[in-house]
C-alpha cells in the first residue's frame, strides 16, 4: 500500500490540489486502485452552500485523472519508455456520471490503462462510493517532456 | 459506398473520433488525416484504440505511424486481422 507522503511524490500536483489519499492495488502494466476519503474538512468544502451538497464532478475528474497518473507512475515503472521526469497532459476528457459523492464519503478510484505508447495514452477510469457508481471516464493523455514545455520541478 | 465491412467500420470510428461526417472521411480517405483533415496524434490513437477493442486485434506502436490516410488505416486493419487468422490456424 502507498500512502499519502508517497503520492504526493509521485504526483506533480501540490497540496491542496492532491485528490488521492492511498494506492490501495496494483496490478502491473494494467491497473491501479486509490482512495479518496472526502471531509467537510477539505478546502474546496468551504465554498459548499449547504449541508449536503455534493464534491462538484470536476474534482471527482481530477481524481481520475490523478489517479491515472498513479497508475503510469506505479503499475508502469520501468516497463514504459517514459522517464520520471516526465509530465502526462490531459488531452481528451469523456465523462459519464451516475452519482454523486459527497463529504464524508470514502471514494474508489481505478484507473485502467487501454492503450499505452510512448507519447500518448488511454486511460479507462472508474469511481465509486458506498452508495455505488459515480462515473466513468475515459482519458486521452499526451507524454511530454518537461524540458519541451520550458517548465521546472520545484522540489 | 463501402465495398466491405471492414471499410465501413474503419470510416465510421475515425468520423466519430475526429467529429467529421462519415461522407467527408470516406471521400477524403487518399488524404492525408493530419494534414488534411485535421487530426492530431492523440486521435490518431483514440482511433486506434477503437479499432483495437472492435476487432480485438494489438496494434503494435510501431505500426500505429504507418497510418496517414483512412485507406493506410483499413489496411492495417485487414492485414491484422489476416495475421491474427494466420496464427489461429
Amino acid at each position: 500500500m502507498t500512502g499519502f507522503d508517497e503520492v504526493r511524490e509521485l504526483l506533480p500536483q501540490r497540496d491542496p490540489f492532491v485528490f488521492v489519499d492511498q494506492v490501495i492495488e496494483v496490478v502491473e502494466g494494467k491497473r491501479i486502485v486509490c482512495l479518496k476519503n472526502f471531509t467537510r474538512g477539505d478546502f474546496f468544502a468551504e465554498g459548499m452552500g449547504r449541508p449536503g451538497d455534493a464534491v462538484a464532478e470536476s474534482l471527482l475528474i481530477e481524481a481520475m485523472a490523478q489517479t491515472s497518473i498513479l497508475l503510469f507512475r506505479k503499475a508502469f515503472a520501468g516497463a514504459m519508455p517514459v522517464s520520471p521526469d516526465s509530465l502526462f497532459v490531459l488531452a481528451n476528457v469523456d465523462a459519464k456520471f451516475s452519482g454523486q459523492a459527497f463529504p464524508g464519503d470514502q471514494v474508489t478510484l481505478e484507473a485502467e490503462a487501454v492503450k499505452v505508447t510512448s507519447r500518448g495514452a488511454i486511460v479507462s477510469a472508474r469511481a465509486a462510493g458506498e452508495r455505488g457508481a459515480i462515473a466513468e471516464v475515459q482519458f486521452t493523455l499526451g507524454v511530454a517532456s518537461r524540458n519541451s514545455l520550458g517548465g521546472h520541478r520545484d522540489r | 459506398m463501402y465495398s466491405t465491412e471492414i471499410e465501413r467500420t474503419v470510416t465510421q470510428v475515425v468520423a466519430e473520433v475526429s467529429e467529421k461526417k462519415e461522407e467527408e472521411i470516406w471521400e477524403k480517405r487518399d488524404q492525408n488525416l493530419f494534414k488534411d483533415l485535421g487530426l492530431d496524434s492523440l486521435l490518431a490513437l483514440e482511433i486506434v484504440a477503437m479499432l483495437e477493442n472492435k476487432y480485438n486485434i494489438s496494434v503494435p506502436e510501431e505500426r500505429i505511424i504507418e497510418i496517414a490516410t483512412l485507406n493506410d488505416a483499413i489496411h492495417l486493419v485487414e492485414d491484422m486481422l489476416a495475421a491474427k487468422d494466420k496464427a489461429a490456424v
